[in-house]
């Protein structure tokens, strides 16, 4: 009976690895979170699996279990190292440097998240009504330049290194866009952009879809979820520098760690 | 010895002294003033900067273009780089910008003028390297950023700006803009002052009027057509943002205003609009029949316009709607929440730090903003590299992040063809006369005869190792990895392991 309560929550929990587990398609994954809906020892016994491969558990809910790393530190963890052919420089000696390139994946993140929930009140909508709003490239970089715009005054600047500058100058100073762009780069901001809406699309945060007035993207129940639960609250520690990471998981402790 | 208040000096004595002061302090004071005209002087300064790029362009112009064409000499780039302003800016009064062709083209006209021997072909390419200098395509067409001296402030200061702004438009399709800085450096050299463009733009406009052909007609639907797509724009990003946070919009303040100037200016539209389609219809009925194509090509772009404006007007009324079905979310009762708005709070706190704390969060970020992500793994080898480089990294050496497998590319893409064929042949001519070497001695030989780039040896280590790791696809070579004594076999590998140039033998193949 244990082994078969390990075997099905480790099941559960690998599901939840996967990208674009669909619970209409695949009838194990839709068991499997009927009963962690209904028994309160598979659910435990999930947590204990999750939290032992440095997971956290996020949501489960009909549509699926959320999961996400416990720490920066967990081997699950996205690193940078998913963006490492971006982040490579190239021939052209006059490439960004990589610390700002670093930067810029990192705001353009956050900038993204912003253009779908701008406020707590979006991220705790469960009525869906939000999830049905999109957004195109052009309306992320709005919200991109808009922040850049209230930060960066038009004065001149105090002559200083490039890597002390703020990243909303950084931001400023880039293209929107280039002639002849063929490929998305971190050169230029719909660049950007681009590239982390199509890694959001991937693993499944984001849905894209062609309309009358071309591609646009719509947030998932997971994105909403994963910003509500972890992110913002972690993003608010990272913006006041309160740095400590939980290195190692302290058993059963995950609601901590859910922002709730 | 007497102290001078013993012995008073004489009165006409002490007037002299009183002139010297008076004239010391006017000396002072016109010191101070030349002090305060010489900071007057950043003015200058500042403005002189927007021309640098113009400048620098004229300096190097020896060095731009292909080797040995010498395209820019006897051509003028500033008169040329002030062309260019004077067409874009004529494109931003009557569409949404000047397109690159349209750029290029017209510059090339010019350029032929000025030096009429070049190729058609030369002369756009001169045009095109010309736009993009312009652009700073040099820094990947980041901002002009030139350093200056503040002399009020005391310090040096850094002014950044573009002169043209490439930008996409409503209709998806990439255009050129003058900047505020394009103008300043475009109307400084006319004699005029920015804030005069307006009026320009408006005299403009007012003259093609006044002329009232149907060419300039057609004209000036086009610039409404202009303003009619900004219009929509603006709208559409009202009603973006009202989506997004009905809490920050003020219906006084941010919408009513502007909608009732954008009805007031479509109505107008429509209004003048059908009296040129009026005018037009008595005008084809009487017109001979040759000259009706024009008349009817004339007629149609008006009609679109005003159908164009009809739909704009009815997305004008039907706001007021939207806006109240988005305010119905203001009544319901607040939810008390523990998180901070990710647009108004996070966002700027994000984008006020500095880029080195953002590129140090980076990962942490990413992290924390993304769903797990399982590495991939392709060959056991990776799996020894990746044991091998978290063993470091525990022990603190790796500077660099861990690295975790993706997917490679054909790492040959980045070379060029011609660059992958000469370097095969220069392999094939070594070891043809060598018999049998090995890859540093090479790329030693290579160096030393001092006639390829970095990029081109590079290019030949890349095809040394695909080979290796492939023989079917090498042309006619062997290669052969020298075991090295030394090494021994130890779960942690040693970089001896890996091909490192001289332990890499080639030879002809079989």
């Amino acid at each position: 009976m244990e082994a078969d309560l390990v075997y099905k929550s480790s099941r559960l929990v690998y599901k939840g690895l996967l990208p674009k587990a669909n619970t209409e398609k695949d009838s194990e994954y839709k068991d499997l979170l009927k009963l962690c809906l209904s028994d309160h020892d598979f659910k435990d016994s999930v947590d204990a699996v999750a939290e032992g491969l440095m997971l956290a558990v996020v949501d489960i809910s009909e549509q699926g279990i959320i999961l996400t790393p416990l720490s920066s530190e967990s081997r699950f963890a996205m690193g940078l190292s998913e963006y490492r052919k971006e982040l490579e420089g190239d021939s052209d000696p006059q490439d960004m440097d990589a610390k700002a390139k670093r930067g810029l994946i990192a705001l353009t993140q956050v900038a993204i998240a912003a253009t779908f929930f701008p406020t707590a009140e979006d991220l705790d909508d469960d009525d869906y009504e939000v999830l049905g709003k999109s957004a195109a490239i052009k309306d992320m970089n709005t919200v991109l330049m808009n922040m850049c715009d209230n930060i960066v005054s038009e004065e001149d600047q105090e002559l200083i290194a490039p890597s002390l500058k703020m990243g909303a100058e950084l931001i400023k100073a880039l293209p929107e866009t280039l002639p002849n762009a063929k490929v998305p780069t971190l050169k230029y901001r719909y660049g950007a952009i681009t590239i982390i809406a199509k890694h959001l699309e991937k693993s499944g945060m984001l849905n894209q879809q062609k309309t009358s007035d071309g591609e646009v993207y719509f947030p998932t129940y997971k994105y909403q979820q994963l910003l509500k639960r972890r992110s913002v609250g972690r993003l608010f520690d990272l913006c006041h520098d309160y740095s400590q990471t939980p290195k190692e998981p302290k058993k059963h402790d995950q609601k901590g760690d859910n922002g709730e | 010895m007497t102290s001078p208040s013993d012995n008073p000096l004489p009165a006409t004595q002490v007037d002299f002294l009183n002139l010297i002061e008076d004239s010391k302090s006017k000396e002072d004071s016109r010191l101070e003033q030349i002090k305060t005209k010489a900071d007057d002087l950043s003015r200058q300064v500042r403005n002189l900067l927007l021309l640098y790029p113009l400048i620098r362009l004229e300096y190097e112009k020896s060095r731009l273009g292909p080797d040995g064409l010498n395209l820019f000499r006897g051509l003028d780039t500033l008169y040329l780089s002030f062309a260019m302003f004077d067409y874009i800016s004529e494109c931003m009064l009557f569409d949404l910008g000047a397109k690159r062709e349209g750029i290029i083209q017209h510059l090339a006209k010019e350029v032929k003028r000025i030096k009429p021997r070049l190729s058609k072909k030369n002369s756009a390419l001169a045009s095109e390297i010309i736009l993009d200098q312009l652009c700073n395509n040099k820094q990947n067409h980041q901002s002009f950023a030139f350093d200056y001296f503040d002399a009020q402030k005391e310090s040096k200061m850094t002014r950044s700006f573009r002169l043209i702004l490439f930008k996409i438009g409503e209709d998806d399709e990439g255009r050129y803009h003058l900047t505020k800085e394009g103008f300043a450096a475009y109307l400084s050299m006319l004699e005029l002052d920015t804030n005069m463009a307006q009026e320009v733009d408006e005299y403009l406009i007012q003259k093609l009027i006044d002329r009232g052909n149907f060419e300039d007609a057609l004209r000036v639907a086009g610039r409404n057509r202009k303003r009619t797509i900004e219009l929509k724009d603006s709208l559409k990003q009202k009603i973006f943002k009202l989506n997004r946070d009905i809490f920050n919009v003020d219906w006084q303040q941010d919408i009513k205003p502007f909608l009732d100037q954008s009805r007031d200016h479509i109505q107008a539209r429509i209004k003048e609009e059908g009296h040129m389609l009026e005018n037009l219809t008595d005008e084809i009925d009487q017109i001979e029949v040759d000259n009706k194509d024009n008349l009817l090509k004339l007629h149609d772009t008006i009609h679109d316009c005003q159908s164009q404006h009809r739909d704009l007007h009815k997305d004008i009324m039907g706001f007021n709607e939207k806006f109240l079905t988005a305010q119905s979310r203001t009544f319901r009762t607040p939810r008390i929440s523990n998180l901070a708005n990710l647009e108004d709070e996070i966002l700027p706190l994000m984008g006020k730090k500095k880029v080195n704390d953002l590129s140090s969060q980076a990962s942490e970020i990413t992290a924390t903003m993304n769903m797990p992500s399982i590495k991939r793994i392709f060959d056991p080898l990776m799996i020894l590299s990746i044991i091998d480089d978290q063993d470091r990294e525990e022990q603190g050496e790796s500077e660099v992040e861990v690295s975790d497998l993706v997917l490679l590319n054909n790492p040959l893409d980045r070379f060029e063809t011609k660059i992958i064929q000469e370097m095969e042949a220069y392999l094939q001519q070594r070891v043809a006369a060598e018999g049998e070497t090995d890859l540093k001695a090479v790329i030693l030989q290579a160096e030393a005869e001092n006639r390829f780039s970095a990029e081109q040896i590079l290019c030949l280590v890349y095809l040394s190792f695909q080979w290796y790791g492939n023989s079917d696809r090498s042309p006619g070579f062997q290669f052969e990895k020298i075991a090295n004594k030394k090494q021994k076999l130890t779960p942690k590998l040693s970089k001896s392991v890996y091909l490192s140039g001289d332990n890499l033998l080639i030879k002809r193949g079989e």
